[in-house]
């Protein structure tokens, strides 16, 4: 109810119309904003700034990142996740303290060691305790249905909603007739006693 | 004799839905309203049956009658009191008698509250939804999920009480009947929108009337949710909250089309639009509680919190079938009543928001169900085995989740039918510089991982934006002289306060999975050790001795503070070792204990597990503040729609405040009428607020 409690007149909701539950006070529309003091590439320069930050910070973070050659340990903590501890039921390796996920961490850190990259060990595991011991299902075969279906379904379902409002493109927003504006007025009337 | 009468109780409740359903029926049939009315009268029956029924089990429990198989099963003399009540939802049969409870307790509020429209012919369909759906689960209950079954031969002396993980926290009394408060709510809505279609009264008049109730299913499935994530990480022990376990997920895909319902909704109430997709979201949101119950009672899948084998599952699928085909075939049959008046002007609007939401919340559920279902698709169609678990639903849920983060931020901020760039600009302004200063600031701190830095920076940009509707609000309502609280009640600000609960428990689950660390120390009394910059002095071992519990305790002291105990326990008669952790909590981080291996004598080193993840408190305090703007937002806010909103145009000749039912009772079908101003039932008419 207060979640669209703000008062509006048919059809004026176009422009600026203000957010729920705030009184915040009308603002111009942008044509006032665009043709006003703060002209040409000046108005822009706060939106640049924040970009720029932005990228920059992103950047530092993605240059100074130390995942190039990450320790034997963090490789090995990346397998154990998506290994499942043989004697649960849904926990990985890396979470259970049960004694096989123990006993599977030492074997995994010591392929590490021994030079095995991460798919020789995945492998390994497999073809120890069969295809379900793996929690991240394979990405091919029938089971990579399981990744596939939810990108195509977003997928169409963005098409269609891309396809939906092209086509509306330059559908005029219907405005307010003045017989709107009278039913308008007339029902204030009824309700507040006088006509705004 | 508890048996008998709990029993009776059943009979009753059942006799009293099918007698309801058939009279409610036969006067709707035959446009009779009087019989429609009388049809209600039965909503005490069923009632009654269900305390009824309730009582003896809960009778049965507290004075030991062993007769009944199920006590006998779940309840042991040495079981302490609180977890000998708990005991009547610890297993199968017991759970879908508190289920039925909960509908019947539904069932009435629903006939109360509406009982002054009861011949209204809207009404009585969603009544008899109602009765055919607690049909159902007593006729469960009487046969073959019967909770009242007694031994055929002699009792046994002693119970065995229940799951050994039941007895060891308290939240096993608010849990589920949270969580069953929520499912259950989903009923109402479900029925009133069975009852729309079935009278073809399309408007919103169904969808306002049972706003509050889905709000409170909502906000008791939310809370009932957090708090099993609360209770997975005091009792299971190894510190997690959430497993992306199957029963879980059955928890988790009705909250989440009920939350992509609660926002679409408001397209419809405002614009008229979304109709069908929100006839379907709520059928899907009662389908997918049904569905979650058939997966937790019918054994297909393997999960911790999965109730025993049992052979009802077909039946719930059966209703499953009943829910979507006649769900969906009413959808079908009133299509042409269901086209909406007008559409979306741009995707840049509040209504467009609300649609992404809804995509995005839709897709969440899509992956969810998936991910949940596709062992079982994979093993019946390729007959091999594979494992979906949390690898795959944090790869395919973080991006949505960032997304939902965004809208968050963007949605309230967002005007009706469309935006323009300068008041965009100057609405996000703050927000997004806020978020680029953390994301920053974050770097500076040596965060560097590119999903975190979105976590923490577009969590920033959703509060603050949300922090910023609800200044305007409330120094809109001091404004207005009526106090600045006022701009916290209502539905959107009560929105906006539910929308930080989620961005405090999305930054705490960002930080508590990324920068956990969890490792063993084996340490000899009197030994300290650091880890990840806590250090843990094992004091000594300890016994501990209760009638319902014997354990074997680690006294540790953490940080040179408070003793922790984590455990190895017995409980009752079971020969199952449980580990119990200890939690040192603060609003930094949490140090989570466990035993991982005993000494083998007294003065012998103990091996513990220690889990140190930053900020999990938070999560909790998140849910407490959703839980509160639940609170706020079902409170009636300020008042300022006229009938003249785009959404609601007057009907002539239209007494606005005379008539209390509200819109149910008129049904003009919602017209076009100039600006895309909608006719339709009008809510707003009564009582309105000064």
């Amino acid at each position: 109810m207060a979640g669209t409690d703000e008062v509006a007149v048919a059809g004026e909701a176009g422009g600026a119309g203000e957010s729920p539950g705030s009184g915040e006070p009308r603002r111009p529309s942008d044509d006032d904003i665009g043709s006003g003091a703060r002209a040409g590439w000046r108005r822009h320069l706060p939106a640049v700034a924040l970009v720029v930050l932005l990228l920059g910070s992103v950047t530092v973070a993605l240059a100074t990142s130390q995942s190039k050659s990450p320790s034997f340990e963090r490789q090995a903590l990346a397998i154990e996740h998506d290994i499942r501890c043989p004697s649960c039921e849904a926990l990985s390796v890396a979470t259970s303290s049960a004694p096989t996920a123990v006993t599977l961490r030492r074997v995994i850190l010591a392929r590490l060691r021994s030079g095995q990259s991460a798919r020789e060990i995945e492998d390994y595991v497999v073809s120890r305790y069969g295809e379900g011991i793996l929690l991240r299902p394979p990405s091919t075969g029938l089971a990579g249905l399981v990744w596939w279906l939810p990108a195509l379904a977003a997928l169409a379902a963005l098409a269609a909603l891309a396809v939906f409002f092209w086509r509306r493109r330059g559908v005029d927003v219907a405005r307010p007739s003045d017989d709107d504006r009278e039913l308008v007025r007339r029902a204030r009337k009824e309700r507040l006693g006088s006509a705004p | 004799m508890n048996a008998l009468v709990g029993h009776s109780g059943v009979i009753l409740a059942l006799a009293g839905a099918l007698l309801g359903a058939a009279v409610i029926g036969y006067g709707l049939l035959t446009g009779k309203p009087q019989v429609v009315r009388s049809g209600q009268v039965y909503a005490v029956l069923v009632l009654a049956g269900a305390v009824i029924a309730t009582i003896a089990m809960e009778r049965a429990l507290l004075t030991h009658d062993y007769s009944i198989v199920y006590v006998a099963e779940n309840s042991s003399r040495r079981t302490p009191f609180l977890y000998t009540i708990t005991g009547l939802w610890s297993a199968l049969a017991g759970s879908l008698l508190l289920w039925g409870l909960v509908l019947a307790g539904y069932c009435a509020a629903m006939v109360w509250h509406f009982r002054k429209r009861a011949q209204d012919s809207m009404v009585g369909w969603a009544t008899l939804v109602v009765y055919l759906v607690a049909a159902f689960f007593f006729a469960l209950l009487v046969s073959p999920a019967n909770p009242f079954r007694t031994f055929s031969g002699a009792p046994p002396a002693h119970g065995l009480g229940p799951n050994v993980l039941l007895q060891d926290n308290p939240l096993v009394a608010i849990h589920p009947p949270m969580l069953y408060l929520g499912f259950i709510g989903f009923t109402v809505p479900f029925a009133f929108a069975i009852a729309s279609l079935a009278t073809g009264r399309m408007g919103e008049g169904w969808q306002i009337e049972t706003r509050r109730w889905t709000l409170f299913a909502w906000a008791c499935l939310t809370i009932g949710i957090l708090l099993g994530a609360w209770w997975s990480y005091q009792v299971l022990g190894w510190g997690g909250f959430w497993g992306w376990d199957p029963v879980e997920n059955a928890a988790l895909l009705p909250w989440l089309t009920a939350t992509a319902y609660l926002h679409s909704v408001m397209v419809q109430e405002r614009r008229g639009l979304l109709r069908v997709w929100n006839l379907s979201l709520v059928i899907a949101t009662f389908a997918l509680t049904i569905l979650g119950t058939f997966l937790t009672r019918s054994g297909v899948i393997v999960s911790v919190h999965a109730f025993s084998d049992s052979n009802i599952g077909p039946l719930f699928l059966g209703l499953l079938a009943a829910v979507l085909v006649s769900g969906l075939g009413l959808i079908a049959w009133r299509g042409d009543k269901l086209r909406s008046p007008s559409g979306i002007d741009s995707p840049l609007s509040r209504e467009g928001a609300f649609l992404a939401n809804n995509l995005v919340f839709s897709a969440f559920a899509f992956v969810v169900l998936l991910g949940t279902l596709f062992p079982l698709l994979y093993q019946a169609l390729a007959g091999g085995q594979v494992t979906v678990g949390a690898p795959y639903f944090d790869t395919m849920t973080m991006p949505l989740g960032l997304v939902l983060l965004v809208l968050i931020g963007v949605g309230p901020a967002l005007p009706w039918r469309k935006a323009s760039r300068a008041t965009m600009g100057h609405r996000l302004a703050v927000p997004a510089w806020a978020a680029v200063i953390v994301v920053a600031a974050c770097v500076a701190g040596g965060i560097r991982d590119l999903a975190d830095l979105a976590a923490f920076g577009l969590g920033t940009f959703a509060a603050v934006s949300n922090l910023r509707q609800l200044l305007l609000a409330a120094r809109a309502s001091h404004a207005r002289g009526q106090g600045a609280w006022r701009g916290l009640v209502g539905r959107a600000n009560g929105g906006m306060v539910v929308h930080l609960g989620v961005v405090v428990i999305a930054v705490a689950l960002a930080s508590a999975t990324s920068f956990g660390t969890r490792g063993q120390v084996r340490l000899s009394p009197g030994q300290s050790a650091v880890f990840d910059g806590h250090t843990l002095t094992y004091v000594g071992p300890a016994t501990l001795r209760t009638p319902a519990r014997t354990a074997t305790l680690a006294r540790v002291r953490v940080d040179g503070g408070g003793i922790f105990t984590p455990a190895v326990s017995y409980y009752g008669t079971s020969t199952e070792a449980v580990g119990t952790p200890a939690i040192d909590s603060s609003v930094i981080d949490d140090v989570y204990l466990t035993i991982d291996a005993l000494p083998a004598h007294p003065r012998g080193p103990v091996t513990l597990g220690v889990v140190v993840q930053p900020l999990v408190m938070w999560l909790w305090v998140g849910g407490a503040v959703l839980a509160a703007g639940a609170l706020l937002a079902a409170i009636p806010g300020r008042r300022r729609r006229l009938p003249t909103d785009p959404a609601s145009g007057v009907r002539h000749g239209s007494r606005p405040s005379s008539d209390p039912a509200g819109g149910v009772q008129e049904s003009p079908a919602p017209e076009l009428m100039g600006a895309g101003a909608v006719v339709r039932e009008g809510p707003r008419g009564g009582g309105e607020e000064p």
